[in-house]
């Protein structure tokens, strides 16, 4: 009995000792050569500075077959858009960011369309709002100088008219006259003045404080001084110089108030769009600045959205809230004084708060709503060219798989072997059938970065062949076929050192086995699941992690990946939003690059 | 007895700060934060909010700044997701999660001891024989797909509820289904009691004595009986009154439940802490009193 516990014992030592050289640490072999992004951050700086459409144009597509080239990001399919509406729920419109347009709406004899767009929205305030969901309730209870027309083009709102100079660097805006706040205040051009500044302010901390960055005088952050070894850069301007830095920009409304006069740093092809995009929307001085909440007893800026974070703040859209259950339902009714009222039928808006896609089908089913922006995954095969209450409209955006360019996938490789790669991989992914089985609205498959139906901002859309530009598979303009194919797979593999055996499986000699990094969500999980299937036709094994979206962004954006899923839904229609995500520094650059 | 509930308060201000502190130190220790978004903002905008919310000093600093502000000041901070205040917050979402939870425990509490006696009375006849078959049904029966059932044949079926109506919804089925299980569970405490109970000398005695036999079952054995569901009570109250995520997800109800639970998704670390202080809190008083009532009801017990 004693002996045998002695045995154990040393058994378990020895056991131990052979361990130890496992926790050492292993000698990397470390890629041998970094992937050379420095061109593409060159290029992104010029296409913002090129001040001829068409040669801009040219640079955008050339910064796409750089991306494309690099592997790094793997498109898999366009998104859309579907939602159901009453049948004689007419006239309503949304466009391809998926803002929701219901006050032109007409509803037969009904005064009150009830409808579900999301949860509980987590900010009013069109500055601070940074969702598509707060979006469609921006545009629909405030107005700004431009906004989309039922057939999704651009068109002027609070403006009257635009007067662009020459050089295409000063937009001169005349106000339409009697403009009013939902309080019946008059509103002018020196609120889009102060409204605008503010957005930009450091102190308002708006996330996308970056879409003013086109106008002259956009505050960049100051220098700042070094951050201390493993502590966070902490800002060091106080609210004075975040407010004379805000005041610099090139914004200015003329003493009458009648115009607003705007300076560009280089010709925008889609500054209209911007000023039809929810954060360019005037917000009421008087009101922001008087809410409650907005400084501290010590006089500091505490909550600069303070003022509309309940149901009664002004506006000044066809729609003012007058009721907000929090996380229940919301009331909006009319505006008397939109400049439009007249043409608003729809005297009230209901809106149920939930993201309960099956609750908020049943809804809908049992005639409690009128319209619903989400649709349970497995009803769509019942409805989609069944129920004529059933629409599906295209959105700009894409949704893709990212590669870690750093991932320790590619250690002993060049950065060329490693493009060759992640293309490979790419080749394997069988689109139409992850279309059909599980996003399943009937999406465009994917072959290039930039969605179908983005504008070239000359007046044509971006993904076309013409004299200029030519996509390498030009039939299908696209980067590769949309057909899977293992065979090219296995060739471009084997041309950087991989072995397959006679079945065409990869050799356990040189085995490919990569991490898939995803969200816990049932359509991105089933997504992972078949590029499993397809990765392992050939023998590559992949391992899915799912976790909850907060540590899937925290692992995405410090490189903790080999494989991600990714997708952006453009913020404004034009390729640049979404190339310039990939420069070294950006703050989206999940991928890595240059790095 | 003062001494003892002196010792107690203390202990429960002990537990609740180890609960404060462990939910603090774990909450910034697991990855991501309130904001990193996946559209990411400026630099400069991050470094205000960071700022904004102490998040820019080290975690010890941060945890003593909030004890600080929430137990010296009452202050509790606002929400980083929506801005909104917490305290204000918590009061409005506890107001609903406590109204549908307070009828809640009522029809339990009413419910159970109803059947439970009735089951025992009854034993193995074929009340009893019903109502296992029932409490075993909904003490085994998740929330969710209780709540999903109730919506589907009242809502949609029968249409006897509206799923959605704004500004004015309809209570009957969530607190249907948030008092199902707690019903169905008080129902077999109270049986079992019941019969242990009217199975005593004493019960035989009074009966001897030719005491009535309402006056036996209420005053008697009753009044025993009813000592484990009082037990029972301290946790379902505070299950109930706290509200539930899946049913106030189903029926849209903006309770409590939910907001906990969104705010551990969204990394919002004020609208966290408020809602571990207030549970805790809520959890400690709630056993107190409890034991108090014990007291009362029993004077058998003896709290030195």
């Amino acid at each position: 009995m004693k002996s045998g516990k002695y045995i154990a014992l040393a058994v378990a030592l020895i056991m131990l000792f052979t361990l130890i050289p496992a926790f050492a640490p292993l000698k990397v072999e470390a890629a041998v050569d970094k992937l050379d992004w420095a061109p593409y951050d060159e290029l992104i700086k010029s296409i913002k500075s090129e001040k001829d459409f068409v040669k801009r144009e040219a640079l955008m597509h050339q910064a796409e077959d750089m991306l494309m080239d690099s592997g790094g990001v793997c498109p898999l399919y366009y998104y859309n858009d579907p939602y159901m509406a009453k049948a004689d729920l007419q006239g309503f419109y949304s466009n391809l960011f998926g803002f929701k347009f219901f006050m032109f709406s007409d509803y037969g004899d009904k005064d009150t369309i009830r409808l579900n767009i999301a949860s509980e929205p987590d900010r009013l305030d069109p500055a601070l709002n940074s969702s598509v969901d707060g979006a469609c309730l921006a545009v629909n209870s405030f107005a700004g100088l431009w906004t989309y027309n039922a057939e999704g083009q651009l068109q002027n709102d609070l403006a009257e008219k635009v007067d662009i100079s020459e050089d295409g660097l000063t937009y001169t805006f005349t106000l339409r006259d009697d403009l009013k706040w939902s309080d019946g205040s008059p509103l002018t051009a020196a609120d889009f003045e102060y409204s605008w500044k503010r957005g930009v302010n450091w102190m308002t901390a708006a996330d996308y404080a970056y879409m003013f960055d086109v106008i002259d005088g956009y505050p960049e952050m100051p220098e700042q001084p070094e951050a201390k070894e493993g502590e966070e850069a902490k800002p060091t301007f106080t609210e004075e110089e975040a407010n004379a830095a805000a005041d610099k920009l090139n914004v200015k409304a003329s003493e009458d108030g009648k115009t607003l006069t705007v300076v560009l740093n280089s010709p925008c092809a889609y500054f209209l769009d911007l000023c039809a995009f929810p954060c360019y929307y005037p917000v009421q001085k008087a009101a922001v600045e008087g809410a409650k909440g907005f400084r501290d007893s010590d006089g500091k800026i505490v909550e600069p959205g303070a003022w509309a974070l309940e149901a009664g703040f002004p506006s000044n859209g066809a729609y003012v809230l007058k009721e907000w259950k929090h996380k229940e339902s919301m009331v909006y009714e009319k505006n008397p004084n939109y400049y439009r009222a007249d043409e608003v039928k729809i005297n009230r808006l209901e809106f149920m708060l939930s993201d309960d896609d099956s609750v908020i089908f049943s809804a809908y089913k049992a005639g409690d709503l009128d319209f619903i922006d989400a649709v349970p995954v497995d009803e769509v095969p019942n409805l989609k060219d069944k129920d004529p209450e059933f629409h599906i409209v295209p959105n700009l955006g894409t949704y893709f798989v990212i590669f870690n360019v750093n991932s320790s996938l590619f250690d002993g490789k060049t950065a060329e072997q490693a493009k060759t790669m992640r293309k490979a991989i790419a080749l394997l992914i069988d689109r139409q059938y992850i279309v059909d089985t599980v996003a399943q609205t009937g999406q465009e498959c994917a072959n290039t970065y930039i969605p179908t139906g983005m504008a070239n901002g000359h007046g044509g859309v971006f993904r076309e062949n013409d004299e200029d530009y030519t996509y390498p598979l030009e039939d299908e303009k696209g980067y590769f076929g949309l057909e899977p194919d293992p065979d090219k797979a296995i060739e471009l593999l084997k041309s950087v050192g991989y072995e397959f055996d006679d079945q065409g499986m990869i050799s356990e000699n040189t085995p490919l086995h990569l991490r898939y990094l995803t969200n816990k969500a049932e359509s991105h999980q089933k997504i992972a699941e078949l590029i499993q299937q397809d990765l392992a036709t050939i023998g590559i094994t992949m391992e899915v992690e799912q976790m909850d979206w907060a540590t899937t962004l925290n692992e995405r954006k410090a490189g903790n990946y080999d494989v991600a899923r990714h997708g952006w839904v453009a913020d404004f229609n034009d390729p640049i939003n979404m190339l310039e995500m990939w420069t070294t520094d950006s703050g989206n650059n999940d991928a890595q690059f240059g790095r | 007895m003062w001494s003892y509930i002196v010792k107690r308060v203390l202990l429960a201000l002990l537990t609740v700060f180890i609960v404060i502190a462990i939910t603090f130190f774990t909450m910034h220790a697991i990855p991501g934060g309130p904001f990193n978004k996946e559209k990411a903002s400026t630099p400069a905008v991050k470094a205000v909010l960071e700022s904004r919310f102490n998040l820019d000093k080290p975690v010890g600093e941060q945890f003593l700044l909030y004890m600080e502000n929430a137990f010296l000041k009452g202050d509790f901070g606002i929400s980083t997701k929506n801005g909104r205040e917490i305290s204000e917050t918590m009061k409005n979402t506890f107001g609903i999660s406590a109204k549908l939870g307070g009828m809640s425990a009522a029809v339990a509490l009413i419910s159970g001891t109803v059947f439970g006696v009735i089951a025992a009375l009854y034993r193995n006849r074929w009340p009893d024989r019903l109502i296992i078959f029932l409490t075993t049904f909904f003490v085994s029966v998740p929330s969710f797909v209780l709540a999903t059932m109730l919506l589907l044949i009242f809502c949609l079926k029968l249409g006897w509820f509206p799923v959605f109506r704004a500004g004015d919804p309809s209570y009957v089925l969530p607190v249907l289904s948030l008092s199902m299980y707690p019903a169905a569970y008080i129902t077999r405490l109270t049986k079992s009691s019941m019969l242990d109970v009217l199975g005593e000398d004493y019960i035989r005695t009074a009966r001897a004595k030719g005491v009535s036999s309402k006056s036996v079952l209420f005053k008697h054995a009753l009044r025993n009986a009813i000592l484990p569901v009082i037990t029972y009570l301290g946790p379902m109250l505070a299950y109930t009154l706290t509200g539930s995520m899946v049913v106030e997800t189903v029926f849209s109800i903006g309770g409590m439940g939910r907001e906990f639970v969104q705010g551990i998704l969204n990394r919002d670390y004020s609208m966290i802490m408020g809602c571990t202080v207030f549970l805790a809190c809520l959890m400690v008083v709630m056993n107190l009193i409890c034991d108090i009532v014990y007291k009362f009801v029993d004077p058998r017990i003896d709290f030195s």
